[in-house]
């Protein structure tokens, strides 16, 4: 599967808190427009590139305090219909990996429900490589094997440009759940 | 030269030294603290919080410790005395916190917890910092260059012992410097150095004076400058004056008291050019022009007097006003002048009764009437009287109060409103309030001595006091900081059991003991006269502003800077009090070696660089121990790192504000190679005295006073072995053991409490300055009630607060009156008056350079221009500037600040030259006047040299520049190093 | 809402800018590299722009009690780095060509510091100029725009007493509490990557030990206890007499931490005489305290003159702190032994 997908700016009205959703309610453009997602099946292993346009990348905090660095993030559902937008709900789950530009090791993610993303240990058998280049991040995430995504066959994306001060809920996503069937 | 020999680098330095646990410690102690045990907070146990059991653990353990010690900063110049717990985590101390564990005085008056300020909350910072030394170094390079080698103890010992000898033997004890001051304790610090000094007859230079500190005012006018109580004592005065001082910055721990007493209903009045932090909490603040402060309180004395509001018989009993002076020569009339025969010393006042002059109550050599009396005769202190000498001249006399009230004639309040920059109202509103209070107090720090004329100032102000009969009055009078008395500075830690009593000069000492025996003067005095003829005989004491002038190259520039102002150079008032033996001035003819204990004198003195180029080079031998680099240290030849405040036991000076002994305990072992100073002394003369031994030196000269015998010399100082290398905590318990003022104390007992309420005020040597022996620790320390509830006479020529000085000198200069003259334009008639201010952020020059300081100023030194002076010479804030005058320049960076009054530009003190590119400070342009007349002597009053009381010093606040803005595009040091 | 509130007063009439707070707090919580820049507690002198620069009013709520977008202040233009310093250099040159003479100095040009306008103050001297000294830190508010601003429900207020702590564990790092919190007493630790903030000196709190930004002041112008507790010197200084004021109440988060407004000295006119009116302007004060500041002083110079009369005042009596321990009422089984 290879497929260009155009971005939503996720709803900052879904941030949990009185703040987010107030204070960034005018942010409903995505920072980042759209993304190229090519997902490939081999035997139980999968491999998702993910590519997206970054004028600027930011690659580490370093010592500020004010910058945030460029991540994604690709998930799949517990179920065909799994809430995307609300990050799944109570006993419906969305989980997946979750990349960081200045960070080796991936990170785990289950979410139930806004506000209720847990961050768990890099899964076993997962490698990210990234590289920027030409404008663009370049991120290919390999699986050796992915249970969930062999059953539900459907993937999100979520993309943080750290040059947009992208964080938590203020993310540009995947409109909905894209088929990886190929 | 070996590239493995210079000191590369600390970090590198550090692995050499071996010290693993500091090195982690300087570098990243934070992360220490989250891998502790924990204990209980009750008692000085351990505490041990929960096993980790969530996030906020974390926190818990950081809060944690192995045990506490006490401890505060003894070897240091503070005049704050504060005890500290020391949280002790492997060895580490990782923070300190104020104990508080004072009681209040007396009922209805505040508590002085929880004593501390910023920099002792964070000594741990020095103690660890950046600029700690840790290893002994010797200079391979030239002084200055920063080229040095590690060198074991026993090398630098055998050195510099060698060194030493040499000298004493090619010429003499005094040939070597030993800094005195400003750090000391009375602890086994100042023991040990001062010991091992003082008995090889080296020269150690009193410099109290030299650094603006010394209210000659107050010598002037009580005979004793270092006056005030407990600083609880603030809190009971309805009419409090902070007239130079500015205790909310440099006092922090004792400034609650005066806004304390504000809510308690006292008027508060701040006198100051500087819309000082103390200011800001003021009722009233008088901006007043600089060095105009004797004018004020000249119109103020006006106003009590033309008010009727004056004391006038405690003006009676205890001033000069009612004595008599002739007014042909302009002398005291005394009985000499009416008796063939008669005492020069017998001042006289007029006995309205009989018609004549009758001899004073209270006058030196009044043996009827030895103490201060108005019962038999309230003596008039106006009148003009003709009578006849005994050679049957006839002369006018007349009463001090005469020639006072006339001599303040002229200070009506606008006279003094075209002086002093106030307005009128403003005046008369402080003059007002002042006349009417009950209780009126006067703070008037070491600080308001740094003027020329600093002098008239203080006499000025201590005037209306006097007037007011505030002077020795419980919540009134004059503070400028007293001093109490332990066994460990001025008695026996001096003198010790050396068995030096016998080199008094027993003939004057008998003299003072009959007269004592006879009731013709106190105990006190005694003791006072006593404590001095010590010093000034069993050690090589000099002054430091005459030593100054005499080797550090700078008599050309002061007699320039001064010209004009007497009637002679200044040098010419030097010649004469060295010839007339009025000022003691050692070495008396080669300086070959400078020892320092920490006290940076290339720092503070000021232009270093006439000390560099004409006093250095003479000197064969450079050592500074010393716990950090300083200025001075850098231009050493050898360092020996010292241990630091919390690694030695000490007792703290002792000020009178706070009315505790503060012990320090050696909290944790010295870092790395450094050692504490007892023990270097010790050493040091162990080493001196085996080479005294082997070459079996004769007895040799210290100072002319005393022979110098360096064959016993470590057992002299061990007190026949008594007392080890190791043995600090002994000697201090025998200092305790010493003093009235420290009866019962144990230094066991004071491991465990930090501090202890002394037992009385004044103790066994000259340096009580209390005078108040019905204090025994209980309540508010008051002061002076020696003389005025028990009327013995003053420690002045004339027994009373003396405002009239007869001395020729100050005749014929026209300041027998306190009187206020134009400060000087030193360095030139430029428009900035420059003036120094002590630091908000360090003691001197510890914390200077503590980068948890600096980072809570601007990283660099500031100089603070109000800012619409900055902006008329285009000075942004931040942005460098040139300071200039006549003798020189300098970069500092301006800050802006509305305090500033304009053309007044303000530092805060004791940046190390180090700071400044081209490693030169305002000090390179700042003279340090010398006023001609405290060189004086010859008198048996307060006009003598004495340690600490009556010396010539410097003054800094005169200095005058020119600022202007560096030239963006300069070619300069600072463009040189990269720098905006 | 917290069962209890535990609350700070400050006296400012009585704060002489040491600092001592700052570095007592700094010393005990922020020595790690990541927290070199932060400062929970900070003494600033108004009028001046503060720590960090410009600080007051990004974020928190409009008078409307509309939520307003915060910013996260920079570290170099705005807190204000840690600076490092050349000691080493200065100390020991070793000859390896470097400046000749290098001075003593940050590590990189200086642009801001959480103290940087120091003394600054405002006004034509010596008519009007006038400046104080402010002491800040978290106001553990009854309503925290942070913990508003977490969309991860890092941030707890604690029943048993009102202290607002940002969990470290679920912390993500977004800083929306950064930006939120309009008195910005949030940090960020870059190095953890979680933000944090004054913690009320929990663990000495739990021993009955107060704040060590308290407990080291010695000024003696901070007093702490239970806003309930009507034996206390809050009670009395916040509801009894009503002189202790939160900063900004405008934000609308009801601070528990309380300021006594500072009173100044006379102003001059431009003959120099006293005119009877206080140097620091009261609409500056009311811009600062709200409205209320204008009786607050009203009664501590009454009660003032009270005192100057010779008559009691409990008020005087209180700010006095006669017996320093008696600033700080905190519940626990232990007595100040520390």
């Amino acid at each position: 599967m290879q497929q260009e997908i155009d971005l939503i700016a996720a709803p900052p009205a879904l941030s949990p808190g009185g703040y987010v959703a107030k204070a960034y309610a005018d942010r409903v453009q995505p920072a980042t427009k759209n993304a190229r997602v090519e997902v490939v099946r081999q035997g139980a292993a999968w491999r998702i590139a993910l590519s997206w346009p970054c004028a600027s990348p930011v690659l580490s905090l370093g010592d500020d305090v004010d910058t945030f660095v460029d991540a994604a993030a690709v998930l799949t559902s517990s179920k065909a219909d799994t809430s995307w937008m609300t990050m799944g709900d109570n006993g419906d789950a969305v989980t997946g990996v979750f990349w960081r530009a200045d960070q080796e090791a991936l990170t785990g993610i289950h979410a139930e429900g806004l506000g209720t993303v847990d961050r768990l240990p890099p899964p076993d058998g997962v490698r990210a490589t990234s590289e920027w280049k030409d404008d663009r991040w370049i991120l290919q995430l390999d699986f050796d094997a992915w249970s969930q995504l062999d059953q539900q066959q459907q993937i999100a994306v979520a993309i943080w440009q750290g040059a947009e001060r992208d964080r938590g809920g203020l993310k540009s996503v995947s409109p909905g759940w894209i088929s990886v069937a190929a | 030269m070996n590239d493995a020999t210079i000191y590369p680098s600390r970090r590198s330095f550090l692995k050499l030294a071996g010290i693993t646990a500091a090195a982690a410690a300087t570098s990243s102690l934070s992360l220490l603290h989250f891998n502790y045990s924990q204990a209980s907070p009750e008692g000085l146990g351990a505490r041990n919080p929960n096993k980790m059991g969530n996030w906020q653990d974390l926190y818990r353990q950081r809060w944690s410790w192995d045990r506490v010690a006490k401890g505060t900063h003894g070897w240091l110049n503070c005049r704050s005395a504060c005890n500290f717990d020391l949280y002790i985590k492997d060895g580490i101390i990782v923070r300190e916190e104020q104990t508080a564990n004072y009681e209040a005085s007396e009922p209805g008056v505040p508590d002085f917890n929880p004593r501390g300020c910023q920099k002792g909350a964070c000594y741990t910072e020095v103690m660890y910092g950046p600029g700690r030394l840790q290893v002994p170094l010797k200079r391979v390079g030239e002084r200055g260059e920063g080229k040095w080698e590690q060198i074991s103890w026993d090398q630098a010992y055998k050195e510099i012992a060698e060194k030493m000898v040499d000298i004493i033997v090619e010429d003499s004890g005094d040939a070597i410097v030993y800094d005195l001051g400003p750090h000391f304790d009375h602890g086994p610090t100042s023991r040990g150095q001062g010991a091992l000094f003082r008995m090889l007859g080296a020269s150690l230079p009193d410099d109290w004076a030299e650094i603006g500190d010394l209210s000659v005012g107050a010598t002037l006018s009580l005979g004793l400058p270092h006056v005030g109580g407990s600083s609880d004592e603030w809190f009971l005065s309805d009419y409090l004056v902070v007239w130079m001082m500015n205790p909310a910055v440099t006092q922090i721990p004792d400034a609650h008291f005066l806004f304390e007493a504000k809510y308690n209903g006292s008027e508060l009045v701040v006198i100051d050019p500087q819309y000082s932090a103390t200011a800001v909490h003021a009722d009233k603040w008088l901006p007043i022009r600089p060095g105009t402060d004797a004018a004020l309180a000249l119109a103020t004395a006006k106003h009590i007097w033309d008010t009727g509001r004056m004391n006038l018989p405690y003006v009676q009993e205890h001033t000069d006003l009612p004595l008599l002076v002739r007014l042909d020569t302009g002398r005291y009339l005394t009985g000499a002048d009416l008796e063939d025969g008669g005492s020069t010393a017998l001042v006289h006042v007029w006995d309205p009764e009989r018609a004549e002059p009758v001899p004073a109550a209270g006058s030196p050599d009044n043996d009827d009437q030895p103490k201060l009396s108005i019962e038999e005769l309230a003596p008039p202190i106006e009148g003009q009287f003709e009578i006849r000498l005994h050679d049957g001249t006839e002369v006018r006399v007349a009463t001090v109060g005469s020639i006072l009230r006339e001599h303040l004639d002229p200070w009506t309040f606008e006279n003094t409103a075209e002086v002093t920059d106030l307005a009128v109202e403003q005046i008369r509103q402080f003059a007002e309030g002042f006349s009417k209070a009950e209780r009126p107090m006067v703070l008037s720090s070491w600080g308001s001595n740094r003027y020329f004329h600093s002098d008239q100032m203080n006499r000025a102000k201590i005037l209306c006091l006097s007037l007011k009969g505030a002077i020795g009055k419980k919540g009134a009078g004059y503070h400028a900081t007293g001093w109490i008395e332990t066994g460990g500075f001025g008695g026996s830690g001096f003198l010790g059991t050396l068995g030096l009593i016998s080199q008094l000069d027993m003939g004057k000492l008998f003299d003072l003991a009959i007269d004592k025996v006879r009731g013709r003067i106190s105990a006190e005095k005694f003791k006072w006269e006593f404590g001095h003829e010590a010093s000034k005989e069993l050690a090589c004491m000099t002054n430091s502003a005459s030593m100054n002038l005499k080797y550090q190259g700078i008599r050309d520039d002061l007699d320039k800077e001064q010209e004009g102002l007497y009637p002679r150079p200044l040098t010419e008032y030097d010649r004469e009090a060295r010839e007339r033996d009025w000022m003691p001035v050692f070495p008396r003819e080669k300086i070959r070696a400078w020892v320092t204990g920490g006290n940076n004198v290339l720092r503070r003195s000021n232009l270093p660089q006439r000390t560099l180029e004409h006093m250095w080079p003479k000197l064969d031998l450079v050592i500074d121990i010393n716990q950090k680099l300083t200025f001075t240290g850098m231009h050493a030849d050898y360092l020996l790192p010292a241990a630091g405040y919390y690694e030695k036991h000490g007792i703290k000076y002792p000020v009178a504000y706070i009315p505790y002994l503060h012990f320090c305990d050696a909290a944790v072992p010295p870092i790395a190679e450094t050692r504490d100073e007892w023990r270097i002394s010790w050493d040091l003369a162990a080493e001196i005295q085996r080479i005294a031994i082997e070459r079996d030196l004769p007895k040799l000269d210290g100072c002319g006073k005393f022979p110098v015998d360096l064959k016993t010399i470590s057992d002299r100082y061990s007190h026949e072995g008594k007392y080890g290398p190791h043995d600090t905590k002994a000697v201090t318990q025998t200092f305790l053991d010493n003093s009235i003022t420290t009866e019962g104390m144990t230094v066991d007992s004071l491991e465990k409490t930090g501090v202890a309420k002394f037992k009385a005020a004044g103790g066994p040597g000259a340096h009580d300055q209390c005078f108040n022996t019905d204090w025994k620790g209980e309540g508010v320390l008051d002061t002076l009630t020696h003389f005025t509830k028990y009327k013995w006479p003053w420690l002045t020529r004339t027994g009373r607060q003396q405002f009239y000085i007869d001395h020729p000198w100050f005749l014929e200069a026209g300041e027998s009156l306190p009187t206020h003259i134009e400060s000087p334009k030193a360095g030139g008639d430029y428009p900035f008056h420059l003036i120094s201010c002590h630091a908000r952020w360090s003691v001197h020059s510890i914390w200077r350079d503590d980068p948890m300081m600096l980072r809570l100023q601007r990283g660099e030194p500031a100089l603070y221009l109000n800012p619409k002076d900055a902006e008329r010479l285009e000075i942004g804030d931040g942005d460098w500037a040139v300071i200039s005058n006549r003798l020189g320049e300098f970069f500092m960076r301006i800050k802006h600040s509305t305090m500033v009054r304009p053309s007044v530009a303000y530092y805060f003190h004791a940046w190390e030259p180090h700071q400044f590119p081209n490693h030169e400070s305002y000090k390179f342009v700042t003279p340090g006047l010398m006023k001609p007349l405290h060189f004086a002597g010859g008198e048996e009053g307060q006009i003598r040299w004495r340690f600490a009381q009556w010396e010539p010093g410097t003054h800094v606040q005169d200095t005058r520049v020119a600022i202007r803005r560096r030239d963006e595009g300069a070619q300069d040091a600072i463009s040189e190093a990269g720098e905006v | 809402m917290a069962k209890r509130q535990i609350a700070m007063v400050l006296d400012l009439n009585k704060c002489i800018g040491c600092q001592t707070c700052t570095i007592a707090c700094k010393k005990l919580w922020n020595t790690d590299t990541g927290t070199g820049y932060a400062y929970w507690n900070n003494v600033e002198t108004l009028p001046g722009a503060g720590y960090p620069k410009e600080w007051s009013g990004s974020g928190g709520r409009t008078s409307d009690g509309e939520v307003k977008r915060g910013q996260i202040p920079t570290l170099d233009g705005e807190y204000g780095r840690a600076w490092s310093f050349n000691h080493d250099k200065v100390f020991f040159r070793s000859g390896d060509g470097g400046e000749k003479k290098p001075w003593l100095r940050p590590d990189r040009k200086a642009q801001w510091g959480a103290n940087w306008d120091e003394d600054l103050g405002a006004g034509e001297y010596p008519q009007e100029n006038h400046y104080f000294y402010l002491p800040r830190l978290c106001n553990h508010c009854t309503h925290p725009a942070c913990l508003d601003a977490c969309p991860r429900a890092a941030i707890e207020k604690r029943e048993e007493d009102g202290i607002v702590l940002v969990d470290q564990d679920r912390c993500n790092g977004y800083r929306f509490c950064v930006e939120a919190c309009p008195y910005k007493k949030v940090y960020f630790d870059p190095q953890r990557q979680v933000t944090t903030k004054c913690i009320f000196c929990l663990p000495r709190v739990e021993e009955g030990v107060a704040p060590a930004c308290a407990r080291q002041c010695p000024g003696r112008l901070r007093f702490v206890g239970y806003l309930d507790d009507e034996e206390a010197p809050i009670w009395k200084l916040v509801h009894k007499y009503g002189v202790a004021l939160p900063l900004h109440p405008e934000f609308g988060l009801e601070p528990n931490v309380y300021y006594v407004p500072p009173m100044s000295p006379e102003k001059l006119d431009s003959e120099g005489r006293p005119t009877g009116e206080s140097r620091i302007p009261m609409d500056y004060l009311v811009s600062l305290f709200g409205s209320r500041v204008k009786d607050a002083v009203k009664i501590l110079e009454d009660e003032r003159e009270k005192r100057k009369s010779g008559n009691p005042s409990e008020l005087m009596d209180l700010l006095i702190a006669y017996d320093w321990n008696e600033s700080f009422a905190l519940e626990s089984n232990r007595k100040e032994v520390i």
